[in-house]
């Protein structure tokens, strides 16, 4: 609390004496060190002056490869589970594909803080959504939703990259938004640290009128093709189709079976 | 835009001018591992409060039971650390008298990432692991970055030996390029969790300055919390 | 990111009973980029001694050639071989040579010694701070994660095939929890009268 002090915050904590300040706190205070509980987009204003956040944001975890892309039977989503502060892998097992709601899915890469959180505040939208227009949020209001969010939080630090699938009446659609407030729509993207190695495969082989199980092997093998070139990308290799009437997980594989199946010199291993 | 708190943003990080004013930050040091198991969840912290190459205390309990099925364990930069767990104390307090009943640790672990998160832009700076008994009974283990990105997992280390010490629990209890011919893993067992966590504490001290002095073991079943103490290196 | 984890990597050297360990990942990267799996940052310099040498892979190479030409040089004068304890002191004082321009690598040294066959393990920092401890050295960018893991699985007086278990474990689960080495680990086993290679197969993500 003294360095709360120090660092001139008392307009956030009104809190004279550590003794008293939790038995004082106002109604207001407490709202107020609070704030996102009630406006989700209100968070804490950075402190006046620039201060020293290396130690912290180095710490950050930070997620990375994910792809996308549609063909003629519905949209391919696929991602990698490795979440690394630095070079230090922190989870093996992080869910990067996120249902945003029955229609919509989203993929994350960027820092893993970043777009949990905001993916928590779109599914609240949605449903609110949901219940005020009694139909669905389309895939493009919820990427004006993300790109808002980046544009007020410019300059700040946040970093995110997305994909947002899902089925309109006016069929398929796959969005990509991004913290420095990009929002295209198109038929196929990579995103993260790995995606330039993922593209490599996924460009050359791409066809829209690819079968379902062309359509995941395809996906299965660019996602590979990251895990091994790309330090931050690794662990399981998570599949989602999407398509008109729900999206499923289409398979969980460890990227070492992956590995395996593809390599060119999977002799030497197996 | 006002509701959306934009007009408090200062100009802030403009390319080619960056001058750090002052450090809000120290790293009082400190260790946490924490091991899940079908009903019951193990949290040890080493009890060493430092700054530099000094010691603030040898006795400093890292672990904050927030309710009898729920405890967190945060370490990093102390004064964050009292201000966080202080706010959660609160917020529960809050949550019993609104809703007459106390927060499930799953509700717990939420409320912690959104509580990080909120101060996005100037962070706490601590690594925080939260175990508990969840609604169905079992151990779980919930561990987050400096913003609040939450993850659940079965075991977990953390603070300034983190690094050391995660290996070992993927080796000893995730069972990781083990060779177990075919077979599934074995359970983890309360006693078994509570020597591994003493084990991989006894290796840290070896070689992390900032943890040492004693561990503090909880042990969290349904019937509440059970606390063992452990002596280690003291210099 | 610092200069010594440009390329990733790591070593580790272990100590047992009258045999000595050490092991090396497969991983030559740029940052994040993975380049190539075979690159064995250890080299057989002696009959019974290892050098293993992280960083920068462009000084890893040079710092092994100019030490294979001062140690060649060192035999021929000499006339016998080169133990252990006399290479890591070379080794040491050539990295001081360097004190203001260092090269960006931190060597592990592993043998036995050629007369008295004690096994000897000795790691320094780049400018040739030697540190020769009974137990095990590391090196590399998951030097922490490995300090972990060989604290709490290396004991003393180990068999040859006891030593290659705790070594190839102590790897195998530190490099998992490190993005920039592993693809890949090549472990050596030294004893009096053979050396045995032995690849691992490990995750390669």
């Amino acid at each position: 609390m003294s360095l709360e002090e120090l660092c001139g915050l008392k307009a956030f904590l009104k809190t004279t004496n550590w003794s008293n300040s939790m038995r004082q706190i106002s109604e207001h205070d407490f709202q107020e060190i609070t704030s996102n509980f009630n406006n989700p987009y209100r968070l804490m204003a950075p402190v006046p002056g620039t201060p020293d956040l290396t130690n912290a944001s180095l710490k950050i975890d930070h997620g990375t490869t994910a792809l996308g892309f549609v063909y003629q039977g519905g949209i391919v989503l696929c991602a990698d589970s490795r979440s690394s502060s630095g070079i230090n892998v922190t989870t093996q097992t992080m869910d990067k594909i996120v249902p945003v709601s029955s229609q919509i899915v989203g993929t994350l890469a960027g820092g893993s803080a970043d777009c949990t959180y905001w993916y928590r505040v779109l599914a609240r939208e949605s449903r609110l959504h949901e219940l005020r227009y009694k139909r669905p949020m389309s895939v493009d209001a919820a990427a004006k939703m993300i790109c808002h969010v980046s544009e007020m939080h410019r300059g700040t630090g946040l970093n995110m990259g997305m994909l947002l699938a899902g089925y309109s009446p006016k069929g398929p659609s796959l969005v990509y938004v991004d913290s420095d407030g990009v929002n295209i729509s198109g038929k196929r993207f990579s995103v993260g640290s790995g995606a330039s190695n993922a593209l490599g495969i996924l460009d050359p082989m791409y066809r829209f009128d690819l079968t379902d199980e062309e359509a995941f092997d395809l996906a299965l093998q660019s996602l590979c093709q990251a895990t091994l070139c790309d330090a931050s990308t690794g662990g399981m290799v998570v599949l989602h189709h999407v398509g008109p009437a729900a999206h499923r997980i289409v398979r969980k594989v460890d990227c070492m079976e992956l590995h395996k199946k593809y390599s060119l010199d999977a002799r030497n291993f197996s | 835009m006002s509701n959306l708190g934009i007009e408090q943003f200062p100009d802030y990080q403009v390319p080619g001018v960056s001058h750090a004013d002052f450090s809000p930050y120290e790293s009082n040091g400190g260790s946490i591992v924490a091991i899940a198991g079908e009903d019951f969840v193990v949290i040890a912290a080493d009890t060493r409060l430092s700054s530099g190459y000094n010691i603030h205390t040898r006795k400093q309990s890292k672990l904050f039971p927030l309710s009898n099925q729920t405890v967190l364990a945060s370490t990093g930069c102390w004064c964050d650390t009292l201000s966080l767990t202080g706010l959660m104390k609160l917020r529960m307090q809050n949550y019993e008298h609104t809703h007459l009943k106390t927060m499930t640790t799953d509700a717990v672990a939420q409320m912690l990432s959104i509580i990080m998160y909120n101060r996005r832009f100037f962070p706490y700076y601590v690594s925080n692991i939260l175990a508990g008994i969840d609604k169905d009974g079992k151990g779980v283990v919930f561990s987050y970055d400096p913003i609040g990105h939450c993850e659940r997992a079965t075991y977990r280390a953390g603070g300034t030996a983190g690094a050391l010490l995660q290996p070992v629990l993927d080796n000893q209890i995730g069972y990781k390029n083990m060779n177990l011919h075919g077979e599934d893993a074995p359970e983890v067992t309360k006693e078994r969790a509570v020597a591994v966590a003493s084990d991989t504490f006894i290796s840290a001290a070896e070689r992390d300055i900032y943890t040492g002095d004693s561990v503090l073991i909880n042990i969290i079943t349904k019937d509440g919390i059970e606390t063992q103490e452990l002596q280690l290196r003291q210099d | 990111m610092s200069i010594l984890a440009y390329n990733g990597g790591c070593v580790v050297a272990m100590r047992g009973k009258d045999c000595v360990a050490i092991a090396t990942d497969h991983r030559f990267g740029v940052q994040a980029q993975t380049i190539s799996t075979d690159f064995k940052k250890v080299f057989h310099i002696a009959p019974r001694m290892f050098l293993g040498l992280t960083g920068l892979q462009t000084d890893i190479l040079t710092v092994r050639d100019r030490l294979m030409f001062r140690k060649n040089l060192y035999e021929t004068r000499e006339n016998r071989e080169m133990a252990p304890k006399p290479f890591s002191a070379m080794l040491s004082s050539f990295l001081y040579e360097h004190r203001f321009g260092p090269y960006f690598i931190e060597p592990v040294v592993a043998g036995l010694d050629p007369k008295t066959l004690k096994p000897f393990v000795c790691n320094m920092d780049l400018i040739g701070c030697p540190n020769e401890p009974d137990d095990f050295v590391v090196a590399g960018t998951c030097a922490e994660q490995l300090y972990g893991m060989c604290e709490t699985l290396w004991k003393p007086d180990l068999q040859p095939d006891q030593l290659f278990e705790v070594i190839a474990q102590s790897m195998m689960n530190a490099f998992d929890r490190d993005a920039m080495s592993g693809w890949g680990a090549t472990v050596y086993i030294i004893e009096k009268d053979k050396i045995t290679e032995r690849s691992l197969k490990t995750r390669m993500d």
